[in-house]
C-alpha cells in the first residue's frame, strides 16, 4: 500500500490508461473514442516523464560548463515523450479526418449502434 | 543496404503519388518493387558472405541502429518478392476496387506500407521500431479505407483504433523495459547485454516479465492473436484484394518478427527457460492453440469467400504464436518457416478470391458450384493453396506442419500434437468443400447466365501462378531455407554477447 502512495505518478498513469482503454472500447461515439485514445496516449507520456525524472537533478542542458552526467536527468525518456506526442497528434488528426468523413456520409457519429445497422441495411 | 531499401520504397511511394496518370503510377510501383527484389537479394548475398551489418546514425537520444542479420534478410526477401508479385497482380485488378483518381494514392500507401514494414524489421533501436509501427498502421488502415464504401470506413476505423491500442501497449512495455534495464542505448542488443548479464534476472524478474507481458498483448492486437483478432475479418474481408493479400501475408508478419527479436534476441533461450518469461510464453502457447481451433471453427461458419480466408489467417497466426510459445530453437524455426509458408499461400488465395469476385461479382461460397468448369485455372490455383493450408505433402504447408510437429516432440509437450492434427482436419473442412463444389458440383444458375466463361487472361493470372509455383517449390526443397533460418536463429540468440 505504501508503495502505491510512493509511486503515485505511475499509479495515476495506469488508472488513466485503463480509463482511456475503457472509453475506447465501450463508447459508441467516435469523438469519445478518439478522446479515449488521447487519454491513453497521455497516460503513457506521464509514465515516461515520471520514469525519466530523477529527484534533485537538472534538466539535461549544460550549465556553467558542468559536463558531469550525474548532475542531469536522463534525456532519453523526454525524447521518447516528444516523439510519442508527435505520433499521437498525427493519429488524432487521421482519426478525426475519418470521423468527419463518416459524419458527412452518414450524418451520425455512432459506429456500432442501430443507426449504423440501418445504414448498412439500406446499402444492401 | 538496409537503408537503401527503405529509402527506395518511400521515394517510390512519393513518386507514384506525384504522377497524375494512374497507368504511370502502376508502372512506377512495379518498377520500384522490381528494384526492391534486386536490392534484397544483393543484401542477402552480402550478409551471407560478410556476416551481419550494423549501421548507426544520428546522435544523442535520437541515435538509431539498423542491424541486418539473417532473419532481417529473410523478411526483406519475403516482403520484396511477395510484394512484387502482389503489386504485379494488382496492375490488372485494382481498377475493379479503387476509383481511377485514387489509384496513384493507393500505390503511395502500398509502397509506403512495404517501406515501413521493412523499417519495423530492420531497426534495432526501439524508438525507430515504434515510429515505423505507427506509420505502418496508418498506411495499413489507409489501404483498407481507400475502397471508399461504408464497410471499408467502418473496418478501417476499427482496425486503426485497435492497432493504435496495440502500439500504445508496445510503447508502454518498451518504456518499462528501458527503465528496468537502463541500457547503454535504447536498442535490443544493449538491452540483451543487460538482461543476459549474470544475476540480473534474479533481481529484476518481475519488471521484465511485466514489460514483456505488455509487449505481448500489444503485439497480439497488431498481429491478430485470437481474442484480439476482431478487426481482422472486417479489414481483410472488405479491403481491395491486393490489400487483403498484403495485409494478411506481410503486415501481420512484420510485428511477429519484431516480437521474436525482442523476446528471443533480448532475453535469449536460456534465460527464458529459467525465469518468469517461461510462464508468459506458456500463456502465448495456449492462446495460440485456442486460436488455431477457434479461427478454423469461425472460418467454417463463413459464407463470404474473403471472410473465410481471413478467419483462416487467424488460425494460422495461432500456429505461429504456438511455435513462439514453445520457447525452443526448433519452435522458433517452425514459426519462422510458417511465416514463409503462410505468406506464399495466403497471398495467392486472396488474389484468387479477388479474381473470382472480379469475374463473377459473387462473394458467396454457396453459389460457387461448377465454378471449376468456368474458371479452371483460377480454381486449380485455389486448390493448390487450399491443399497447402491443409498440409498435403509436397506442398509448403506440409513442411511447416511437419516442423511444428518436430518442434512439439522436441520440447516434450506431446499433448500439442492433438490440437495440431485437429486443426489440420478443420482446415480441410472449409477448404475442401469449396474445391469439391467448384469441380464436381452442379452449376449454379447465377454463374452461367450473366457471366458465362470468365477465365481471366493468363498474363493477368501469371503472378498468382508464380505464387502457386512457390508453394510447390518450397514444399519440395525446403532445405536451403531451413539452413538459412537455423543460422539466423543462432545469430539472434547470440545477440548482446
Amino acid at each position: 500500500m505504501t508503495n502505491l502512495f510512493n509511486n503515485y505518478y505511475e499509479v495515476a498513469a495506469v488508472i488513466l490508461f485503463v480509463i482511456g482503454l475503457l472509453i475506447l472500447l465501450l463508447q459508441r461515439n467516435l469523438i469519445k473514442k478518439i478522446i479515449g485514445l488521447n487519454i491513453m496516449d497521455t497516460s503513457v507520456f506521464l509514465f515516461l516523464a515520471a520514469k525519466g525524472y530523477i529527484a534533485g537533478r537538472l534538466s539535461p542542458i549544460i550549465r556553467n560548463g558542468q559536463t558531469d552526467a550525474s548532475l542531469y536527468i536522463n534525456p532519453l525518456p523526454s525524447g521518447l515523450v516528444l516523439t510519442g506526442i508527435v505520433v499521437a497528434v498525427s493519429t488524432t488528426a487521421f482519426a478525426l479526418a475519418l470521423a468527419l468523413r463518416w459524419y458527412q456520409q452518414y450524418h451520425t457519429l455512432d459506429v456500432d449502434g442501430v443507426v449504423l445497422k440501418n445504414v448498412l441495411k439500406g446499402e444492401k | 543496404m538496409g537503408i537503401a531499401i527503405i529509402v527506395l520504397l518511400l521515394v517510390g511511394a512519393v513518386a507514384a503519388w506525384g504522377c497524375k496518370n494512374d497507368q504511370t503510377a502502376r508502372k512506377i510501383a512495379v518498377g520500384v518493387m522490381g528494384l526492391d527484389v534486386i536490392l534484397s537479394v544483393v543484401m542477402t548475398t552480402s550478409v551471407v558472405s560478410g556476416g551481419e551489418q550494423v549501421i548507426r546514425f544520428g546522435s544523442g537520444f535520437l541515435a538509431q541502429t539498423i542491424r541486418i542479420g539473417y532473419l532481417e534478410c529473410f523478411m526483406a526477401c519475403i516482403f520484396s518478392i511477395i510484394g512484387f508479385l502482389i503489386v504485379w497482380a494488382s496492375m490488372s485488378m485494382i481498377s475493379h476496387d479503387v476509383e481511377k483518381k485514387l489509384i496513384p494514392f493507393y500505390y503511395f500507401l502500398l509502397l509506403g506500407l512495404l517501406g515501413t514494414l521493412n523499417a519495423v524489421v530492420f531497426f534495432e533501436s526501439l524508438l525507430g521500431v515504434f515510429v515505423s509501427i505507427e506509420l505502418s498502421s496508418f498506411a495499413a488502415a489507409g489501404i483498407v479505407i481507400v475502397k471508399n464504401q461504408t464497410e471499408n470506413v467502418h473496418a478501417g476505423l476499427k482496425y486503426l483504433s485497435l492497432s493504435i491500442l496495440g502500439s500504445t501497449l508496445v510503447l508502454m512495455g518498451m518504456v518499462i523495459l528501458y527503465v528496468a534495464t537502463s541500457p547503454e542505448r535504447l536498442d535490443i542488443s544493449s538491452i540483451a547485454a543487460v538482461i543476459k548479464s549474470s544475476g540480473f534476472m534474479a533481481e529484476k524478474s518481475s519488471y521484465i516479465v511485466w514489460a514483456y507481458s505488455l509487449i505481448t498483448s500489444g503485439v497480439a492486437f497488431k498481429a491478430a492473436l485470437f481474442p484480439c483478432h476482431i478487426w481482422l475479418p472486417d479489414a481483410h474481408g472488405t479491403a481491395p484484394s491486393p490489400s487483403s493479400a498484403t495485409l494478411s501475408a506481410l503486415v501481420l508478419k512484420a510485428y511477429i518478427v519484431f516480437y521474436m527479436k525482442i523476446v528471443f534476441g533480448g532475453a535469449g533461450f536460456a534465460i527464458i527457460a529459467g525465469s518468469g518469461l517461461r510462464i508468459l510464453l506458456n500463456v502465448v502457447m495456449v492462446v495460440g492453440v485456442i486460436a488455431m481451433i477457434a479461427g478454423s471453427c469461425l472460418a467454417i461458419m463463413q459464407t463470404d469467400i474473403k471472410r473465410m480466408i481471413a478467419y483462416s489467417s487467424v488460425a494460422q497466426m495461432g500456429y505461429i504464436f504456438m511455435g513462439i510459445g514453445l520457447g525452443t530453437e526448433f519452435g522458433l524455426f517452425a514459426a519462422l518457416f510458417h511465416i514463409l509458408s503462410h505468406a506464399v499461400t495466403k497471398s495467392g488465395l486472396f488474389l484468387v478470391a479477388g479474381s473470382i469476385i472480379e469475374q463473377t461479382h459473387n462473394r458467396d461460397l454457396r453459389k460457387m458450384g461448377g465454378l471449376g468448369k468456368i474458371m479452371p485455372i483460377t480454381m486449380a490455383l485455389f486448390t493448390v493453396g487450399g491443399l497447402s493450408m491443409i498440409g498435403i505433402p509436397l506442398l509448403v504447408g506440409f513442411n511447416s506442419k511437419w516442423n511444428f510437429a518436430t518442434g512439439i516432440v522436441g520440447s516434450g509437450t506431446y499433448w500439442l500434437l492433438i490440437p495440431l492434427s485437429i486443426s489440420a482436419l478443420l482446415n480441410a473442412l472449409y477448404y475442401l468443400p469449396v474445391v469439391i463444389r467448384a469441380f464436381f458440383g452442379k452449376e449454379a444458375k447465377e454463374m452461367t447466365e450473366p457471366f458465362a466463361s470468365k477465365e481471366r487472361p493468363v498474363k493477368d493470372l501469371l503472378p498468382i501462378i508464380l505464387l502457386a509455383v512457390g508453394v510447390v517449390f518450397f514444399g519440395v526443397c525446403a532445405g536451403p531455407v531451413s539452413d538459412f533460418l537455423q543460422n539466423g536463429i543462432a545469430m539472434l540468440a547470440s545477440l548482446g554477447h
